[in-house]
């Protein structure tokens, strides 16, 4: 094996390392392609020099990211990775504590408010009903001779 | 990642397989040939090896098909070719795509005056 052979073998393990998450058929199917495309593209450009080898594995791209992409495409509708944030919880509820309270408030000013109108009533009936005049009498005993 | 690669690859994601079915709809193309014009218009040139899993599900769900010819010179090309289930979903996302480009764009405020 030359020493270009040797680099594109060497890139091709690094694939293959990379990809053993995939199912198999995948990963054979995923170096086949990549295999080809550079039988073909050294057939074309007639690269042979060690750094022209280069130049086209580092066109195709480093292993991870080509098995990376091969992770995305699946047949399925993808499914998110992660599983979804957590609910967000509302804050902590103070709905009885400022409800009663503000419950209390108002049956305490609708009672205040009743006390006093009733006693405005009562005291203005009073005033009405009972108006005291001086007894006539008395004064006429207290002027009499 | 970078943000910006991110970003990339995210507008990547929905559209370069119809990118991928548009380029076959002119005339069929060997692996080589199609990584090369689309990492060429798309500014992908140091990745051209991500998009044989894509060439590859496309195959899987029949939208391109492959051919083995003959060269006048070194191996045999597998050259892929558009299927009419390919075409068919070239036809749909041309409509889709002009209707989100437009959405996007007044909102973005990008028209092209």
């Amino acid at each position: 094996m030359t020493q270009t052979d040797q680099l594109v073998a060497d890139y091709l393990a690094r694939v293959g390392r990379a990809a053993a998450g995939l199912p198999a058929g995948r990963r054979e199917e995923l170096l086949a392609d990549l295999r080809e495309h550079i039988d073909i593209a050294r057939a074309e450009s007639g690269a042979e020099t060690e750094a022209e080898i280069r130049t086209i594995l580092d066109r195709l791209g480093d292993p991870e990211s080509i098995v990376a992409a091969a992770d995305t495409q699946t047949d399925l509708p993808r499914v998110p990775a992660a599983p979804l944030p957590p609910y967000q919880a509302a804050p902590p509820r103070r709905f009885p504590w400022l409800v009663l309270t503000i419950v209390a408030a108002v049956i305490g000013t609708v009672i205040l408010f009743c006390g006093f109108v009733m006693f405005a009533v009562r005291s203005d009936g009073g005033v009405e009903q009972a108006p005291v005049y001086p007894a006539p009498t008395s004064v006429e005993v207290s002027t009499g001779p | 990642m970078s943000d910006d690669a991110a970003l990339t690859t995210a507008l990547r994601r929905g559209t370069i397989e119809y990118c991928v079915l548009a380029l076959l709809d002119k005339r069929e193309l060997y692996g080589v040939e199609l990584v090369q014009h689309l990492s060429g218009a798309l500014g992908m040139s140091t990745s051209e090896g991500t998009m044989y899993p894509l060439l590859s599900r496309l195959r899987r769900n029949g939208r391109i098909a492959t051919t083995w010819r003959e060269a006048p010179a070194g191996p045999p090309r597998r050259y892929y070719t558009l299927t009419s289930d390919g075409e068919a979903a070239l036809t749909h996302f041309r409509t889709e795509w002009v209707a989100f480009r437009s959405g996007v764009d007044r909102i973005l405020g990008t028209e092209s005056k």
